[in-house]
């Protein structure tokens, strides 16, 4: 019997809420531990194919604002610039984030550029087929003055490319669900050229020459698995 | 059925504090954890930093109404209620355990709603309507959106404020977000867009409405629509007055303690034009009546 100042409805309601808070502390996904044999810096090839690392461009670091926003964002950032026997130069820049719940997402570069200053002339959807990969990725041509940049890029989160924000947020309950904290990339390729279609092409034959040259695990996580 | 219940007046209002205990205890086990997790994580970020305040006034709204609310007979709209409760908890369950800060605070929403329905009916929802909806303004927008409106934003506000001064005959150019004045190069940044200043304004805006309560829809309806623009023009204001100062006091002199002042004093302004276009209106409104 209950005390009479209790009401049965207001307890059930009351053991309801106690329930939800424990359900949300069990269902919380424990965070993976970081891989430290995992540092991009050493398992992205400095030459592969035509391409090597461009020791002539000092890359010029961002400014300490922004620097202090990549930091917290990214965990691992390689940006390099290649350079092919023919002179022609590509700008790769991979980002990995531990963590990509909702506080430390990935950002998407039409964002990210036009923040900078830049203006999005043309923002696509397209395809990479490379190395048995179809990886979906997102085209766009960044213009700040004389400056013309044509972008390719894409998302992973876990082993997966997700380009989406549905999809991206469907993925990160699937595993968070799981009790995994999917981990996830930015991968991008660029290059200074007034000509976006040929430029677009050109990314995804360095991309091809990139993704051909990575160890297997390595390649599950940079283009997802195939 | 209120009319059962209320031939036992006596004998209902005395357990009535005390029956709430188990829900109150409830409510605190699960928004004390998030409010802590908030006050850590995206209260700090400028794009968010009202959320305490639009606590704080909630919980001064219900206080507020609590006689209200205490006067109504006790009926339950059951279904209604238990379905607002089962989604709300859901919403909650899956973003605290996700990380999910706009599923976890937007659950706040229907769980209150949830337990009016269950002890007061529809009628309990109608007394808190009010706390109800303001409530919503401590949701955080979804990041896309916020980019989204900061981006197209910022544009605007970079391109007016480079007509103004152009017109002014400034010595002044833009390309997308980055404005040059003489030999300074300036950024419109994210924080400029006026995005936080539009979002608190509104609320703030809302707030007053709500308190001074207007007998005339139209007034309530013009001075709502008047929030907006009022916000946006006093932040494209803003952007000019410390672009001129850049110009002609220097890079410190803009990007120094101006730069937070001015955001301060601009609010203020914008609230003071709000109240004063309340006030031409009341003149409108007193000279319909008379004639």
């Amino acid at each position: 019997m209950m005390p009479r100042w209790l009401s049965l409805r207001h307890v059930l309601v009351g053991v309801a809420m106690f329930a939800a808070t424990g359900l949300a502390a069990a269902l919380k996904p424990a965070g993976v531990p970081p891989d430290p044999t995992f540092n991009l810096e050493r398992l992205i090839p400095q030459s592969f194919g035509d391409w090597h690392l461009d020791a002539s461009i000092v890359p010029v670091p961002p400014s300490p604002d922004v620097q202090a926003n990549l930091d917290k964002l990214y965990n691992q950032l390689v940006s390099r610039t290649y350079v092919n026997s023919h002179g022609e130069r590509m700008m790769l820049s991979i980002a990995y984030g531990g963590d990509q719940s909702d506080s430390l997402k990935a950002h998407r570069q039409e964002v990210c550029y036009s923040a900078q200053g830049f203006v999005i002339r043309e923002l696509l959807q397209g395809e990479v087929d490379v190395a048995n990969h179809h990886i979906p990725v997102a085209r766009l041509l960044a213009v700040k003055g004389q400056r013309s940049e044509p972008v390719t890029y894409w998302f992973t989160m876990g082993d997966h490319v997700v380009m989406s924000r549905l999809g991206r947020l469907l993925m990160q309950l699937r595993y968070g669900l799981q009790g995994e904290i999917p981990d996830g990339m930015l991968v991008r390729v660029s290059n200074l050229s007034g000509d976006s279609r040929a430029s677009y092409q050109a990314h995804a034959g360095f991309l091809g020459a990139l993704l051909a040259a990575l160890d297997p695990r390595t390649l599950a996580r940079v283009a997802g698995q195939s | 059925m209120s009319a059962v219940l209320s031939t036992a007046p006596a004998e209902r209002r005395l357990p009535a504090l005390a029956a709430w205990v188990p829900v109150a205890l409830g409510l605190l086990a699960m928004y004390v954890p998030t409010f802590v997790s908030l006050a850590y994580g995206i209260w700090n970020d400028e794009a968010y930093e009202h959320g305490p305040i639009v606590l704080a006034v909630v919980a001064w709204l219900v206080w507020d109404r609590r006689k209200a609310l205490a006067a109504l007979p006790l009926q339950s709209a059951r279904a209604a209620g238990i379905a607002a409760l089962a989604a709300g908890l859901l919403l909650y369950v899956v973003g605290r355990s996700q990380s999910l800060p706009l599923f976890e605070v937007a659950s706040e929403v229907p769980v209150c709603a949830g337990v009016l329905l269950l002890f007061y009916g529809w009628a309990g929802v109608r007394a808190m309507w009010f706390p109800l909806f303001f409530l919503c303004f401590m949701i955080p927008l979804p990041g896309f959106v916020l980019y989204a409106i900061t981006g197209a934003l910022k544009q605007q506000v970079s391109a007016l404020a480079e007509i103004v001064l152009h017109y002014a005959n400034y010595p002044i150019a833009r390309s997308g977000v980055i404005i040059q004045i003489g030999q300074y190069q300036l950024l419109v940044a994210d924080a400029c867009s006026g995005l936080n200043s539009m979002y608190s304004l509104s609320a703030m805006g809302l707030l007053y409405l709500y308190l001074v309560r207007h007998a005339g829809l139209w007034r309530n309806v013009l001075l709502l629509a008047a929030v907006v623009p009022v916000a946006f023009f006093a932040n494209v204001l803003r952007v000019i007055i410390l672009i001129l100062i850049t110009y002609h006091f220097g890079d410190e002199a803009g990007q120094g303690f101006i730069h937070g002042a001015a955001g301060i004093v601009l609010f203020v302004l914008a609230l003071l034009m709000l109240f004063g276009i309340d006030a031409a209106l009341s003149l409108f409104a007193r000279r319909g009546r008379k004639s």
